[in-house]
């Protein structure tokens, strides 16, 4: 691994470390990708703005009707996209450090599922108020559930991901028998919801993920030190002064939020907090939390992109497509895994 | 098994045929307790006349419909625990359950499927869900059989991730086609969430066929099972022919569980509690295993199946629910307790 950490410039207590050659590399290819990803998706699909009217809308002279296509519809839709798209592959990128599990990402441990269950039970129970609330509630008791499974001494790995496969497996069970106790058409658009969706966004939805990356990300880059030495290995992290408690009940709260932050916005969206950060490790195995949040933004924002443009997908919610996407992947990286362990032996 | 504390303290363990015929005293009393409880209770002078022509009587004509829904909890709860054990020596792994590793996903899938193709359309949910449960094990066959070849250390975890991710997939496929065809999701939501509801003879009858010759199968082989649960190199030396008891064991207990999912619907967690209570209560031995979680299994299903029926008398609860309610803190607290353990010494 070359590490080109200088030069470094010390002033007194004050140190700048230029950044290394990696970062600026992932920093310009993903601000790249990030434009290029959202000028496809606003004049991409059939209420498309083409290149001149976008810029018409962009600098206020465009008609009434596009201008409100591009100021209300479709931006913040793109916005929402991004955002969602970055909360969901740092946070997945956090748990799969943690649980030290390629696939303890929040879908599998229960985050998800326990947003659908705070949300459906609440729209039984509250029908008038915001779903959202519900699936605040059922985050919140998700996490207050993980949280006894970190050992005194940090051993969080296995049990934490058990635990999530039950609490995982009753909360689906509940979303299942809420379905039942309903008549068909709101069990439609409970399933609608459920499914993830990131149609009739508004800038509600963007400032709602603006302020969770912009209170969550700060923390988390500030810990990213310790989490690198914690996968590193318990030992390790500990003879290196890591405090292992405080650092992963920490970074399970600030990832809990960013998963929390995009399931209020988009609703449960599956797959892309375990994609990503799958993706952002592909030449290494250190934790890459920028990166692994650039790809999730790119990754939602372009599944959300083909929704839009696939034929007869548009009434499909983008939750749908992006479980079909990542799971042909998952299973392609589980038999891979597989057989490359077996060759060698 | 006598351990030095039994014999120091001189605690004598209590003998097998004692436990095994306290479950079947229990197991009597949930059956007397299914046919007579419910919305209404009947009087026990009924029973006499069980098998009687109904005449008149309207209470005995609920005491003879109550007659099928017990015959099949009965039937689908034994299926589903010996499946459980069985699948749990074979992948060497005390949590793996049929339900939590993607059978009960597959058998939704193709029920969904199927039952859009006008070829299928007329054959019922029980062969609608049979194919996809089955393949499903399939592939989680394979993939557990790929883990011992690679010899991971970590495999126990793997493979119930692994069931958890083909189970999203699996669901998400789900969602697509329901959100699509609104018809097809009201004839199912209530298959679903997991239900005894509305079953008749003609269920008994599709459902036994399957699991008289494959608890034979599992009971001849019970020797070579025996061999399972010791180490794999002992097994060998002892010379188990592994390869054949394995894939006949497999397809026996996955007979087993699929025609019960494929009946009940999905209801996870039996496999894996009375699995692991016969395991804690019984010697290891597969020929009293084999009729100890047989019998635990027909207690767990029966008893949520008599809770949903009378905890709120007027609305009749989904047994599903009550299931995954009772399995889902069984294994929370038994990965929490590992938790403590570990961290404690």
């Amino acid at each position: 691994m070359s590490v080109s950490r200088f030069p470094v410039w010390q002033w007194g207590p004050l140190t700048i470390r230029a950044p290394a050659r990696g970062a600026v590399k992932t920093a310009v290819f993903g601000t790249l990708g990030v434009f290029l990803a959202l000028a496809l998706s606003l004049t991409l699909g059939e209420a498309g703005l083409s290149p001149d009217r976008l810029l018409q809308a962009f600098r206020g002279e465009a008609e009434p009707y596009e201008h409100w296509l591009f100021w209300q519809s479709r931006l913040p839709r793109a916005l929402t996209a991004l955002g969602v798209g970055v909360a969901l592959g740092v946070a997945g990128a956090i748990f799969q450090s943690l649980s030290r599990n390629p696939l303890g990402s929040p879908d599998i441990i229960g985050i998800n599922a326990g947003a659908s269950a705070g949300a459906v039970l609440w729209l039984l129970l509250v029908p008038g108020m915001s779903v959202a609330w519900g699936a605040l509630i059922g985050v919140v008791t998700v996490l207050l559930l993980l949280i006894p499974g970190m050992g005194r001494n940090g051993q969080l790995s296995r049990s934490l991901v058990l635990m999530g496969v039950a609490i995982n497996a009753l909360a689906i069970a509940l979303v299942q028998f809420a379905l039942t106790l309903v008549q068909r058409e709101q069990a439609q658009q409970m399933l609608g919801y459920l499914a993830g969706s990131l149609s009739h966004r508004d800038w509600q939805q963007v400032t709602l993920i603006a302020t969770t990356l912009a209170v969550a990300l700060p923390w988390l880059l500030l810990l990213s030190r310790r989490l690198g030495l914690l996968a590193l290995g318990r030992d390790t992290a500990i003879s290196l002064g890591v405090p292992l408690r405080t650092t992963q009940l920490l970074a399970l709260v600030l990832a809990t939020v960013l998963a929390l932050g995009a399931v209020l916005c988009a609703g449960p969206v599956a797959f892309v907090a375990l994609v990503a950060p799958h993706l952002a490790r592909w030449n290494g195995k250190q934790l890459a939390l920028l990166r692994s949040g650039l790809i999730g933004a790119l990754l939602l924002l372009g599944a959300d992109t083909l929704t839009l443009i696939l034929p007869g997908t548009q009434r499909l919610p983008v939750g749908v497509l992006t479980a079909m996407l990542g799971g042909a992947y998952l299973a392609w990286i589980l038999f891979a895994e597989l057989f490359r362990q077996r060759t060698p032996s | 098994m006598i351990s030095n504390a039994d014999l120091l303290t001189e605690k004598r363990p209590i003998p097998v045929s004692i436990k095994l015929g306290l479950l079947t005293v229990i197991l009597a009393f949930l059956v007397l307790a299914n046919l007579l409880g419910g919305t209404r209770w009947l009087s026990p002078a009924l029973l006499m006349q069980l098998f009687e022509p109904p005449g008149n009587s309207h209470e005995l004509l609920v005491l003879q419909a109550r007659l099928p829904r017990l015959l099949i909890g009965l039937l689908a709860g034994m299926a589903l625990a010996v499946a459980g054990t069985v699948i749990q020596a074979l992948c060497r792994n005390p949590l793996a359950d049929p339900g939590l590793l993607g059978v009960n996903a597959g058998a939704s899938a193709s029920l969904v499927t199927l039952s859009l193709l006008p070829v299928a359309a007329e054959w019922g949910l029980f062969w609608q869900a049979l194919p996809g449960a089955l393949l499903a094990s399939a592939c989680v066959y394979m993939l557990s059989l790929l883990q011992h070849a690679s010899g991971q250390s970590q495999a126990p975890v793997r493979l119930i991730l692994a069931g958890a991710a083909i189970s999203a997939v699996l669901g998400a496929y789900v969602q697509a086609r329901v959100l699509l065809n609104p018809q097809l999701f009201d004839g199912f939501r209530y298959w679903m969430a997991g239900s005894l509801a509305g079953l008749r003879w003609t269920d008994v009858h599709a459902l036994w066929p399957y699991l008289i010759p494959s608890a034979i199968t599992l009971w001849l082989l019970s020797p070579g099972l025996n061999l399972l649960l010791l180490d794999r190199s002992t097994a060998l030396s002892l010379g188990a022919s592994l390869q054949r008891h394995s894939v006949l064991a497999w397809l026996s207990a996955t007979l087993l569980c699929a025609a019960a999912t494929a009946v009940v619907g999905p209801l996870a967690f039996v496999g894996l509690a009375s699995g692991h209570l016969a395991r804690a209560w019984l010697p290891q031995s597969f020929r009293l295993l084999l009729p100890g979680t047989a019998l635990i299994g027909a207690v767990l299903v029966l008893l949520a199946d008599l809770m949903a029926r009378t905890l709120l008398p007027p609305r009749e609860l989904l047994t599903g629910i009550l299931i995954a309610a009772l399995g889902a803190p069984f294994l929370y607290f038994s990965a929490r307790s590992a938790a403590g353990e570990r961290s404690a010494s």
